[in-house]
């Protein structure tokens, strides 16, 4: 340390230590929870072989287990009915907010970035009470859960559609409206189609939010239907936990993944700009 | 914003207008008391609001909320079945699933839920709640509802029947309560007739412990409680209940055990709950107390090695969470003789059970002499109070090991010892304050 | 239609339901935690400012006036989450600058395993630990060879040789620390990414030693990502009750999250619950306050 601060251009080798230490640290855990999922005892600590029981096996494993199965398709699906909901609430507010001076402006603005900041068990409880005290006919449950989800990943559509917004500047819209296009056309014809890559990307973004939330959906569940794969987690982790949960959680997480990495070519196929503004525009988040 | 009323928030007559006419408020609703009891074996005038010439003439006691009557040995009380909330009627087709459940985790054996999916040809969907307090705010919510409800207790009683979260049940539908249950809870004091509940299984607050890590002999203590107090040299991995009634009322048995006294575990004297909640909080600073209720679990490995158990956590593990090759006789179970916890608790059918039928098949099925015994042994571990199922015999089999044979609860033990039972509004505040202050650390 | 109605009507949509549902529920907290409770200790709202029952806000205050319990959780929850975030940036800094200024040619590799984590369920980054910690684990065996355990019993923040489950702050911290520090990195990151090169090489130019130039150059140019990361690590943190509930579920592992979460979704006192609520958003609107006026200063320091 004491050497390279000495000479920054010199090859840095305790950074780097520093840095592949810190990468191992924060990933290898994970794959060792990954490399239990496919353990051929019950352990989760020690190592009896190689299988695929907690996934196929007739027991326990996550094809047998209902509510193994049933969390998964809860989350999945309000993963899809998130996204279907806050994508274009955000990107219409992102339009919105870009191009409207003026009066209110400035607080919709504050308003829409609040939740990025506030942390989720404030989020967790003053939901909680709303659909309790306000809206009880919406009540616990999917409905509740979709809600709450919306609220919270709402504002990062907004900031990634805005980004791609002010990256595209207004030259082009201008230009349609020079040639006599009413402002509807130039959004359905000029604006949306340029912004294309960034509701793919904020839709990626938001499903996978969706998938990995974990205290709004919980303090908004109702019913065992309505339990997610991080609710199973939680509970299961504290209880009495088998492989199946490490195969579940590998399951979820191979769909983050996946989403994302299609997000990515998404993006830096239609985008340009290559892979680093991609990472830029997931890393914006 | 400025506040009209400075009065301090948990005296209860500092109440706005608007909510008196919105009855909202429990202590203004005493005239429902007798619309809700029908009769109290003792006192069989309403209890909270009765006229001022009864009154002169009672003591007064302490009530539960909306002034129902607190449930006790020696003051039973039949639940009224009212007309906003009656029983189904008998002979009706059992609807399609699937069954919704509320339920403790690992709570059931998911052997016995295919069996009953299997044998009714419908789904079953199990939610887990972690504490008491948790389920009845869910389901007094309004925003969930239940089909059966598993694992609730005495100790809620008055509040499963003063907000109705709970459907009467028609006993045509349960023939197995009368077949196969202990006469000691066919018509318990605290729901006389059974109206409104049935027994699950029965359990002993006591101490677990891994014998093979710790060589005191527990059982043998004057006061076995005190060891949780000398737990120093197994810091980090010692357990207390995750249940404010349950632990709080341990050091109160442990002082009665050292002074003779018999303790009374429903309490509402102030001090007493206070100095169990200080007796508590030494424990944070001598073991580093945990407070879970996963100890089947982290008994049977080794991850804690004292636990103030439920009997039925401790054969739980015995029977079905230790590793592979760990005998069940490195765990040992101790249980107080007389003035402890003895508990059972229930199965229930929801208030708003959208499938009453099937919801009563679920509770028989679960009454069932063979479908009780398989739950017991195959993975729960807590004893159903079954005629059939001898603890003892268990025992003298070998499927429970010797040194977990008083984990086993027999039918005498109610006699002795006490059940955790409703508290007034004001002695649940007091346990709620003390078990808060406790968990702060 | 004139455009500039257009552009508000698209923004209204996005608008009414963050009013339905945020401020909304912002405002059923302040509801409940200025009502009362039913005998059943269900929150009754008092929707009305000028019914507002200041009663249980005062009962938690004075508790923490008195030194109470609920001061008692706040401080704990305030130096772990200091300590956290210490040690955040310890670990985040230099691998933050590495990223940006000496990955070279491995730098989108090295970028894509800094963001991981973000995308890894958090829940199931701790169920790996959890594994790894266990008595048996494969993280306590290695920590015991290498003498880690002994080395913190030393220190004092241990108790007994693979006991890190056993109700530990300092385990707690470390998975805080684990949980969160990816959410440092990537905005110092980006901070350290924007810092221009030949700022740093005119520093040098002009005669200073490159431990000169990093303390008066990068690291003010710096910053910015630092608060930034700070905050962002530091929110979250101050609303987590599910890392001390997995890895220790010990009283004296108690953050203000857990209380909350215990008085309100468990529990019997959404009222009170619903106080400390508001105290802990307001504490935490105060730091974001903070925070973006400082970071607005230091660009207009970069600027100028």
């Amino acid at each position: 340390m004491i050497a390279w601060l000495r000479n920054p251009w010199g090859r840095p080798r305790a950074l780097a230590f520093v840095t592949g230490a810190y990468i191992i640290w924060s990933i290898v855990p994970v794959g060792i929870a990954i490399l239990f999922a496919f353990n051929a005892g019950r352990s989760r600590t020690t190592w009896q072989g190689f299988s695929f029981r907690w996934f196929t096996g007739s027991t326990g494993s996550v094809f047998h287990d209902p509510a193994l199965q049933s969390a998964l398709k809860h989350t999945l699906l309000l993963a899809a009915i998130t996204v279907v909901i806050a994508v274009p609430l955000g990107v219409t507010l992102a339009l919105g907010l870009q191009r409207w001076r003026g009066r209110g402006s400035g607080s919709v603005n504050t308003m829409m970035l609040l939740p990025l900041v506030t942390p989720e068990i404030v989020m967790g409880v003053a939901l909680l009470l709303l659909f309790l005290k306000v809206f009880p006919s919406i009540g616990l449950g999917t409905k509740a859960q979709a809600i709450g989800q919306v609220t919270f990943t709402l504002s990062y559509v907004v900031v990634i559609v805005r980004g791609r917004l002010v990256s595209i500047g207004r030259e082009y819209e201008e230009a349609a409206a020079d040639l006599g296009a009413p402002p509807h056309d130039q959004i359905l014809r000029v604006l949306l189609p340029l912004l294309a890559p960034a509701i793919v990307a904020s839709a990626a973004v938001v499903f996978a939010l969706s998938i990995d939330d974990f205290v709004v959906t919980q303090y908004l569940s109702g019913d065992a239907s309505t339990t997610t794969v991080p609710m199973l987690l939680y509970a299961t982790a504290r209880g009495a936990p088998s492989p199946a949960l490490n195969a579940i959680a590998t399951i979820a997480l191979l769909i983050t993944l996946a989403t994302l990495a299609l997000a990515f070519f998404v993006y830096k196929r239609f985008a340009g700009g290559g892979g680093d503004a991609a990472v830029a525009a997931i890393m914006e988040v | 914003m400025v506040p009209r009323r400075m009065a301090h928030p948990k005296d209860r007559s500092g109440l706005t207008r608007r909510q008196l006419l919105h009855g909202a408020a429990g202590t203004v609703v005493g005239a429902g008391v007798l619309g809700v009891v029908a009769g109290c074996e003792n006192t069989t005038q309403s209890i909270g609001g009765g006229t001022g010439e009864t009154n002169k003439f009672v003591e007064a006691k302490p009530t539960g909320p909306k002034g129902l009557p607190l449930p006790r040995p020696d003051n039973s009380v039949t639940w009224a079945i009212t007309e906003d909330n009656p029983a189904i009627l008998e002979g009706r087709a059992l609807e399609k699933g699937p069954l919704t459940i509320y339920n403790y985790a690992d709570y059931v054996w998911p052997g016995l839920v295919k069996r009953f999916e299997k044998q009714f040809g419908t789904k079953v969907q199990i939610a887990t709640y972690n504490s008491s307090d948790e389920a009845i705010a869910k389901l007094a919510s309004g925003a969930v509802n239940f089909d059966v409800v598993i694992g609730l207790s005495g100790s809620n009683i008055d509040n499963l029947i003063a907000q109705q979260l709970l459907q009467p049940l028609n006993h045509s539908y349960l023939p197995n309560l009368e077949k196969n249950i202990w006469p000691e809870l066919q018509d318990p004091f605290y729901d006389r007739g059974s109206r409104y509940t049935v027994p699950y299984v029965v359990w002993l607050d006591g101490i677990g412990w891994r014998n093979d890590k710790i060589k005191t002999d527990i059982a043998g203590m004057a006061v076995p409680w005190d060891i949780f107090w000398e737990a120093k040299p197994y810091r980090g991995k010692v357990g207390l209940l995750d249940d404010k009634r349950d632990a709080l009322s341990m050091p109160m048995q442990r002082d009665a055990l050292h002074s003779g006294a018999t303790p009374d575990l429903n309490t509402e004297d102030p001090k007493l709950i206070a100095k169990a909640g200080a007796d508590l909080a030494q424990l944070a600073g001598i073991s580093n107390i945990k407070v879970t209720i996963t100890d089947y679990q982290t008994l049977a490995e080794a991850k804690t090695w004292l636990h103030h158990s439920w009997s039925g956590d401790v054969l739980g593990a015995a029977i079905f969470y230790l590793p592979k090759g760990t005998k069940p006789d490195v765990l040992s179970f101790w249980g107080p003789d007389k003035n402890g916890v003895v508990q059972n608790d229930f199965l229930c059918v929801g208030r708003k059970s959208k499938r009453p039928v099937l919801a009563h098949t679920f509770v028989n099925f679960m009454l069932n002499e063979k479908n009780a015994y398989d739950n017991f042994v195959q993975q729960n571990g807590y004893l159903p109070p079954q005629n059939a199922i001898d603890g003892d015999a268990l025992v003298k089999q070998g499927l429970i090991p010797k040194s977990l044979a008083t984990a086993v609860v027999r039918p005498e033990q109610f006699s002795f010892n006490q059940e955790l039972l409703q508290l007034s509004v004001a002695g649940e505040r007091l346990w709620d304050d003390a078990w808060s202050k406790f968990k702060a650390g | 239609m004139s455009s500039r109605w257009t552009w508000r009507l698209l923004a209204l949509p996005g608008v009414v339901w963050l009013s339905v549902f945020f401020l909304a529920a912002f405002y059923a907290v302040l509801a409940v935690a200025f009502g009362n409770q039913d005998s059943f200790s269900a929150p009754v709202p008092f929707w009305n400012p000028l019914d507002w029952n200041v009663g249980y806000a005062l009962a938690v205050l004075r508790d923490i006036w008195s030194g109470g319990q609920y001061l008692t959780v706040f401080i704990r929850t305030f130096v772990f989450v200091a300590i956290a975030m210490v040690i955040s940036l310890a670990i985040g800094y230099p691998v933050a600058y590495f990223a940006a200024r000496h990955a070279g040619k491995r730098r989108g590799l090295v970028l894509l395993a800094l963001i991981l984590p973000f995308w890894i369920n958090y829940l199931m980054r701790m169920l790996a630990w959890i594994n790894l910690l266990s008595p048996d684990g494969w993280g306590t065996r290695v920590l015991h060879t290498v003498g880690i355990d002994r080395v913190f019993i030393w220190l004092g923040l241990l108790t007994s040789e693979g006991g890190w489950l056993d109700g530990q702050p300092s385990t707690v911290i470390i998975a805080l620390v684990y949980g969160y520090v990816p959410f440092l990195i990537l905005p110092l990151y980006a901070s350290l990414d924007r810092i221009d090169q030949r700022q740093i090489e005119a520093a040098r130019d002009l005669g200073a030693s490159p431990r000169g130039a990093f303390f008066r150059v990068t690291l003010p140019l710096s910053v910015p990502g630092i608060l930034a990361g700070s905050v962002l690590v530091a929110l979250p943190m101050f609303g987590d009750y599910y890392t001390p509930d997995l890895v220790s579920a010990s009283p004296k592992t108690n953050l203000i999250g857990n209380q909350i979460d215990q008085l309100t979704r468990q529990g019997s006192e959404k009222v009170t619950g619903a106080v400390l609520t508001i105290i802990l958003a307001l504490a935490l609107l105060v730091l974001m306050v903070y925070y973006l006026r400082s970071t607005r200063s230091a660009d207009d320091l970069a600027e100028a």
